[in-house]
């Protein structure tokens, strides 16, 4: 390597921290998601962040724990499955299990802030048409006052239901579209130091 | 040390192969009577005393040997920091153990240049210490003062000179040789070298459950025993320091940044045994060692039929597992997610840290780091494929950052890596100006993913001269995942935050890396592929 290559790094290098160190001060490490990808339904689409529909306001709210991110994910699951077809189940015996707690961002020191995130099948009764559930959850999310919106970048047909609290529900369905559709749910990011205590996520979670 | 090794060896192998050679003699079985039945007995006796004797040997040969080829790594370590910090008008002080700056260095760049080298010496420092001790247990073992474990008792002519010489490096002949061993074989070299169980080619999880898994397990509460007495020892000899009215500042610096060390080592133990007992798809154990380096794997990969290995990069080391694993496990699922065929423990996700990866950016400008590591990178996919069982998995490694350099380093410059896909995220440089220049198995794929508001993009101007040219450049020939643009700084500057993007579950980078893990095509790539 030559000097000259090594002086250009060097400061290079130092630039580079001092804005890496600069900035890290206006990052908030907790809070949703940004959609990004996103086509609003019925409006225009866009190949970047969305910006959300007109009256539409988000208030996240932190879970404080990871059993409280858990049970209030477990509360949004619920409630879908109870506009399904009777009988429907969500499985995440695929996924052994199906939940995680991924990281929203690398930190240098301590833990990085994490969201609760969760992964399953929905088993159809038969008979019933995996695509028309995606549409029907999509309009079902938007009565409740969520920001509902179909991404590129995903299988289609999906719907990603962003939720005032900062939850975000998704449904897309497979590839072939015979197969059970996913659904995958995820709070807001929280801090990585609250312990890692909750009970048994269903493995198979039903609507009652 | 390589002479007494090599001198040991041949006293050992000799030894032994009388032995072999004396149980081997015909020339009695046909003799009856008293005096044969004598004959035989003190045929045997001799046979044990020689088979004493020259294990006896082959075990100081064994911590000879590896004390050895430790002595190399550090002096060759040491080597590359001397050169890089004349290079950088810096020099070392073999006094007070620190790196300082000569008569013609400026005072700013002396500064930055302390910065990256300092915590390298340290490391090297405590190498050498580790050495250390295990020249001392060499030659406690050669002198008697130190008492030699019994070797196990092998009539197999084979596997007994297997066991009588070094372990084989090759991973494939390492996993040939496993396999034919005997449960109390297995211990007994574990007794006899508790890293064992990192040797390339050693299953994971053997049908008697005595592979890889099993070995790091063990090892692992010796290691945090161990290294707590470390800080213990260092904190104690700071407190004394401490308390001298005259104390050096270079000596307490010098202590403080080896305790600094220590107490962040033992935070890994702990943090890669917190991984192990999370609940969901088992952990496997794959790697361990006393420098700070392991690999866990989420199923067996020995029995999946897509292998993905994750090699994340800067400032992640093994106080950082569990974090890592989390986005291996975002991998798993993502796989399976692509392919409704795939059965749970079809998909296995290893994240591997057997590297010295650069602890911040200041490092991770330079190529030193992946090169000095790109064997092992290249020898631990090779002893995945030697000891998987059926037919070859899909495999696919997936490098994050400076972890994609240390996989450009395994795949070129006579190293191979004997995978079907490679994922390049948020890449700053892999060491060779063109995907095509990568040695990876023959009709492989290279891909790359990079966030719009990654600040690797920023960097690459600089990185360019020394890390190569970023792999999402499309003269590179990688084919291109969709990615979110990931969050931005304000007046939409590219932020850290974007770099860490790629595993979020609504990001679509996830999506077509779980395609690529599946053994799918990557749903949505941009441009042409």
């Amino acid at each position: 390597m030559t000097r000259a290559v090594v002086m250009r790094s060097g400061i290079a290098t130092a630039l580079l921290t001092l804005v890496l160190v600069a900035g890290c001060g206006h990052q908030s490490p907790l809070g949703p998601h940004t959609p990004t990808g996103a086509t609003i339904l019925g409006g225009p689409d866009v190949t970047s962040a969305s910006p959300p529909p007109p009256g539409w306001t988000q208030r996240p709210v932190i879970p404080a724990s990871q059993q409280q991110a858990q049970d209030t994910i477990i509360g949004y699951l619920k409630k879908t499955l109870q506009v399904l077809p009777a009988g429907t189940t969500l499985d995440a015996t695929r996924y052994s299990g199906g939940t995680n707690t991924p990281p929203c961002k690398d930190v240098d020191t301590g833990k990085a802030p994490v969201s609760f995130a969760t992964i399953g099948e929905l088993n159809l009764p038969a008979g019933v048409d995996p695509v028309g559930i995606v549409t029907q959850l999509g309009e079902t999310w938007k009565r409740w006052g969520w920001y509902v919106v179909e991404r590129d970048g995903f299988r289609k047909p999906n719907r990603f239901g962003y939720a005032p609290d900062g939850y975000i529900l998704q449904i897309m369905a497979k590839d072939p579209v015979t197969d059970p559709p996913t659904l995958k749910a995820d709070s807001p990011c929280f801090s990585g130091d609250l312990p890692d205590i909750r009970g048994p996520f269903p493995i198979v979670l039903k609507a009652d | 040390m390589r002479e007494v090794f090599h001198a040991a060896t041949a006293r050992g192998n000799a030894t032994v192969e009388a032995s072999r050679q004396l149980s081997s003699l015909s020339v009695f079985d046909s003799w009856e009577g008293a005096t044969a039945e004598a004959r035989k007995h003190t045929n045997a006796s001799i046979r044990q005393d020689l088979d004493a004797h020259g294990k006896e040997s082959l075990a100081v040969a064994q911590a000879a040997g590896k004390a050895a080829d430790d002595i190399e790594k550090v002096q060759s370590e040491l080597r590359t920091l001397q050169h890089d910090a004349s290079e950088l008008h810096m020099t070392i002080d073999p006094m007070s153990n620190k790196v300082v700056p000569t008569s013609n260095a400026l005072l700013t760049e002396a500064l930055i240049a302390e910065m990256q080298l300092q915590p390298r010496l340290d490391k090297i420092l405590a190498e050498a210490n580790a050495v250390d001790a295990e020249l001392a247990a060499a030659i406690n073992m050669a002198d008697g003062d130190t008492p030699i474990p019994e070797g196990p008792h092998e009539n197999r002519p084979e596997i007994q000179k297997a066991l009588s010489q070094p372990l084989p490096d090759d991973p494939k002949k390492f996993a040939d040789l496993w396999n034919q061993l005997t449960p109390e074989e297995k211990d007994w070299l574990y007794s006899q070298d508790h890293d064992v169980g990192n040797h390339d080619g050693m299953p994971w999880d053997p049908a008697d459950h005595l592979g890889k898994d099993h070995y790091n397990r063990l090892h692992l509460p010796e290691l945090v025993q161990q290294t707590q007495a470390d800080v213990d020892e260092k904190q104690r000899s700071l407190d004394d320091l401490m308390a001298q009215p005259n104390a050096d500042d270079g000596a307490i610096y010098a202590l403080q940044t080896q305790l600094a060390v220590q107490r962040n080592r033992l935070q890994g133990y702990q943090d890669v045994q917190a991984t192990l007992n999370k609940s969901g798809p088992h952990r496997y154990l794959g790697q361990l060692d006393e420098y700070g380096h392991g690999a866990i794997a989420i199923n067996n990969p020995d029995t999946a039929k897509r292998n993905a290995i994750l090699v994340p990069g800067t400032g992640q080391d093994l106080t950082t597992m569990d974090g890592a694993d989390n986005k291996s496990l975002a991998m798993y699922g993502a796989a399976l997610d692509a392919d409704h065929n795939l059965k749970p423990q079809d998909v296995s996700v290893t994240t591997w840290m057997g590297y010295d990866r650069p602890m911040d950016l200041a490092h991770a400008d330079f190529p030193d780091p992946a090169r000095a590591s790109a064997a092992n990178l290249d020898a631990f996919e090779a002893g995945q494929r030697a000891s998987h069982v059926g037919a070859p998995s899909i495999d696919t490694i997936v490098g994050h950052s400076y972890g994609s350099t240390m996989v450009g380093a395994a795949a070129s410059d006579g190293h191979q890596l004997d995978v079907d896909n490679v994922i390049a995220v948020g890449s700053p440089g892999m060491l060779v100006d063109h995907a095509s220049d990568l040695s990876i198995d023959p009709g492989g794929h290279v891909y790359a993913a990079r966030a719009e508001n990654d600040i690797i993009g920023a960097a690459g101007g600089t990185t360019q001269w020394t890390l190569g040219p970023e792999p999402d450049k499309q003269s590179f020939g990688a084919i291109h995942l969709q990615a979110d643009p990931g969050p931005s700084w304000p007046l939409g500057l590219p932020s850290i935050d974007a770099h860490s993007s790629y595993w979020s579950p609504e990001n679509p980078a996830l999506a077509n890396m779980g395609s690529i893990i599946a053994g799918k095509p990557p749903p949505f790539v941009v441009g042409q592929r």
